[in-house]
């Protein structure tokens, strides 16, 4: 079959084959969960007692479980108490999102993607499966569709009209963006980037308001957020405002702590202007190197990880109120700032972590070239260690997402806090289980898609960047 | 232009401790411009230390440093105005793997020296075009094999257009068939009159390129001599034993 040059090279490569992989279904079980006895025994447990669990919680769902709470209060979990003819405002603030996402995806492709599709995918379901329901509506009680159409269709029929603005949002937006590209592909990502830091306080603004009651964008008061509403409020506000603070922290905490400049004070110094003119200029040129700026980012990182969240929460709203005098700050906004200096010590050490993972040959190059101080962290350190920081980043922005339901523990109304005061209403007494499970789904979804979009963003690096020599 | 007798650098009574560990004793050197210095010795001698001094990526705690007449204090203003005449070529080349090669040589004209943009894109190409690789620079470092990437290191010191040019063992990390064409590039540098402080065990360039060559042993300068007379007549028995070892194996 093969023609051999060297004879010896020839009896080697006919005797050495290459062993054959199996391929296809049958093979993959067989490799991974039925190749001893022992796998055959572990996997058949797990498949007895998972898919135990797995019909006893379907059997719950469609026979026993009254999914009412959830559709008769679904507005109020979404959204709190949120004037419901301003409804329209957070509709738009989701649609701004969708579509700079839709522009993105158009740009950036490869990394926005997977999680545009599963976006568009997941909103499909929610329009498709009402649809089914409804044609269904007829079928005796009883049975599945029975259950489809009697519980789900309201929540479905519910949701359709906005997901369907949302992917028609999110299309166009492609559309744009891969137009955009075409044109000017540098320019195009640019103008995007800004875009996101645009949206955000628009969004803000949106939400919030700040004319008069018969204005354009009448004020709502933050104790009427609630719901999803509050949280994602919560966390956007807290991980945007945490992210560069806990940069500052980690280089303060990173900065060498000593002094480099003396200031030489000749006799009867503060007598000439000039001269506290060089003690500013030393002072500020200094900065970095202060051992007490050092020794302060120490002690506030080291305080804030070593207390728990609560604690900030009830110190926030129980102790500034007091210190100050005056109730008048918004609770909503206490806990925005105290979720925010509270992580802030945690993106700290994250930060740290990835300054200290890189080679040391870095910053010495940085200096030989003649670069500040400031240049060399901006250009070379900095980038490098939040590409290598991205994984726990992310990590800890999940962990912040799920950490605003304590919110509830200080009377605050967000997912959880109102899925609380749902649940205390005499009619739904005893649907702990049904809205417990909707919670529950709820943040899992926004975490996976967190960490989903992460790992995409972690494999756009290319190849090249990765091999770090 | 005429006072090519004054020294670019002179190094007095440098001293340096790591902890208790005395790296420098008593450092006394001076360099020319346009002088290709080679500092051989055995390693922990002190010789790689020493040249990090003169651009202060290490401090020296003795002594005075004089490079082109500003003397390196701890005023930052010195320690700034110092590192952009001196370009430094290191051991493990240290290019940013986040920039392409273009970025990393335009980067410090740009932001340091305050050029516009495209004149600093078209120095750089005239300076990859000398270290012969003007075809990579729009890849990333770590798409270039290691004497293509130490060769960026070079342009990207040249880029500065500095005075002096340091270079730390630029060959040590690099394979066997990789270090010629690294070595051409720096002969090049050398006959075009810069200013050259290179700490290699390159003996064949040293005796080939160097002006001058100081030898150190234990933080000490043993001896300076001209390449002939230390590879054939070296003075000092250490420096003897020295190049008995590196040229029997």
């Amino acid at each position: 079959m093969t023609t051999t040059t060297a004879p010896t090279e020839g009896a080697s490569s006919s005797s050495v084959t290459r062993p054959v992989v199996e391929r296809g279904l049958l093979a993959w079980l067989h490799q991974n969960f039925f190749r001893t006895p022992f796998d055959v025994a572990l996997t058949l447990i797990v498949l007895v007692i998972g898919g135990n669990l797995l019909v006893q919680f379907v059997e719950w769902s469609i026979a026993q479980a009254d999914w009412t709470i959830i559709t008769t209060n679904f507005r109020i979990l979404m959204q709190g108490t949120y004037p419901a003819e301003q409804g329209g405002r957070l509709g738009l603030a989701v649609a701004l999102i969708t579509l700079i996402a839709g522009v993105s995806w158009g740009i950036w492709g490869k990394m926005f993607r997977a999680t545009a599709f599963a976006f568009v995918g997941g909103v499909l379901i929610f329009i498709f499966v009402p649809l089914a329901a409804e044609s269904l509506a007829e079928a005796p009680s009883g049975t599945f569709s029975a259950y489809l159409s009697g519980q789900l269709a309201p929540l479905f029929s519910l949701l359709r009209e906005p997901v369907l603005l949302l992917v028609a949002c999110l299309l166009i937006g492609y559309a744009v963006g891969r137009f955009a590209k075409q044109i000017d592909r540098k320019r195009a990502g640019r103008y995007t980037l800004i875009a996101w830091f645009v949206a955000i306080p628009v969004c803000f603004i949106l939400v919030r308001g700040f004319t008069e009651p018969d204005g354009i964008l009448p004020f709502v008061q933050t104790s009427r957020w609630g719901g999803l509403l509050l949280t994602f409020m919560l966390a956007f506000v807290a991980i945007v405002a945490c992210f560069p603070l806990g940069i500052l922290l980690a280089l303060g905490r990173m900065s060498s702590g000593t002094h480099k400049l003396e200031f030489k004070a000749p006799p009867g110094w503060w007598l000439n202007p000039l001269q506290w003119l060089h003690a500013l200029s030393i002072w500020w040129r200094n900065l970095g190197n202060y051992p007490i700026i050092k020794l302060l980012c120490i002690i506030y990182i080291e305080f804030l990880r070593g207390v728990p969240l609560v604690t900030v929460f009830f110190t926030a709203n129980l102790i500034v109120p007091l210190a100050l005098g005056d109730n008048s700050i918004d609770a909503v906004l206490r806990a925005m700032v105290a979720l925010t200096l509270f992580e802030a010590a945690y993106i700290a050490e994250i930060v740290r972590g990835g300054l200290q993972a890189l080679p040391p040959g870095q910053l010495e190059a940085a200096k030989a070239l003649g670069l500040s101080p400031v240049q060399a962290t901006l250009f070379i350190t900095l980038p490098q260690a939040l590409r290598i920081a991205i994984p726990p980043l992310v990590g800890q922005f999940i962990t912040m997402f799920k950490d605003t339901s304590l919110v509830a523990i200080i009377g605050l109304t967000d997912l959880l806090g109102i899925s609380r005061s749902v649940l205390a209403q005499s009619e739904f007494i005893g649907r702990h289980r049904e809205m417990y499970v909707f919670v529950a789904i709820v943040y899992f979804v926004f975490s996976y898609g967190m960490s989903y979009a992460a790992r995409q963003l972690e494999r756009s690096g290319s190849g090249a960047f990765r091999k770090i020599g | 232009m005429g006072k090519q007798s004054e020294p670019i650098i002179i190094v007095r009574d440098l001293h340096k401790w790591y902890g208790d560990f005395h790296v420098l004793r008593g450092i006394n050197v001076e360099v020319s411009p346009g002088e290709v210095v080679v500092i051989c010795g055995p390693s922990g001698s002190g010789k790689s230390t020493f040249i990090r001094t003169i651009n202060r990526l290490e401090e020296h705690e003795r002594g005075d440093i004089i490079v082109d007449g500003i003397r390196l204090t701890n005023d930052v203003r010195n320690i700034s105005a110092i590192r952009s005449e001196i370009g430094m070529v290191f051991q493990q080349f240290n290019l940013f793997p986040h920039l392409t090669v273009l970025q990393n040589i335009t980067l410090a004209p740009i932001w340091v020296r305050k050029r516009p943009r495209r004149e600093a894109e078209k120095l750089a190409f005239e300076l990859l075009e000398r270290v012969k690789i003007p075809e990579q620079a729009h890849k990333y470092p770590g798409q270039l094999s290691g004497g293509q990437q130490q060769r960026v290191a070079i342009a990207r010191a040249l880029a500065m257009q500095p005075k002096i040019m340091l270079f730390d063992e630029p060959t040590s990390a690099l394979d066997p068939e990789m270090i010629k064409e690294v070595l051409d590039v720096m002969r090049e540098l050398a006959r075009s009159g810069l200013t050259m402080l290179v700490v290699t065990h390159e003996m064949g360039f040293a005796r080939e390129v160097a002006d001058r060559i100081i030898f150190f042993d234990r933080g000490e300068i043993v001896e300076e001599n001209t390449p002939d007379g230390f590879f054939h007549a070296p003075k000092t028995d250490r420096a003897k034993q020295f190049l008995a070892n590196i040229l029997s194996h």
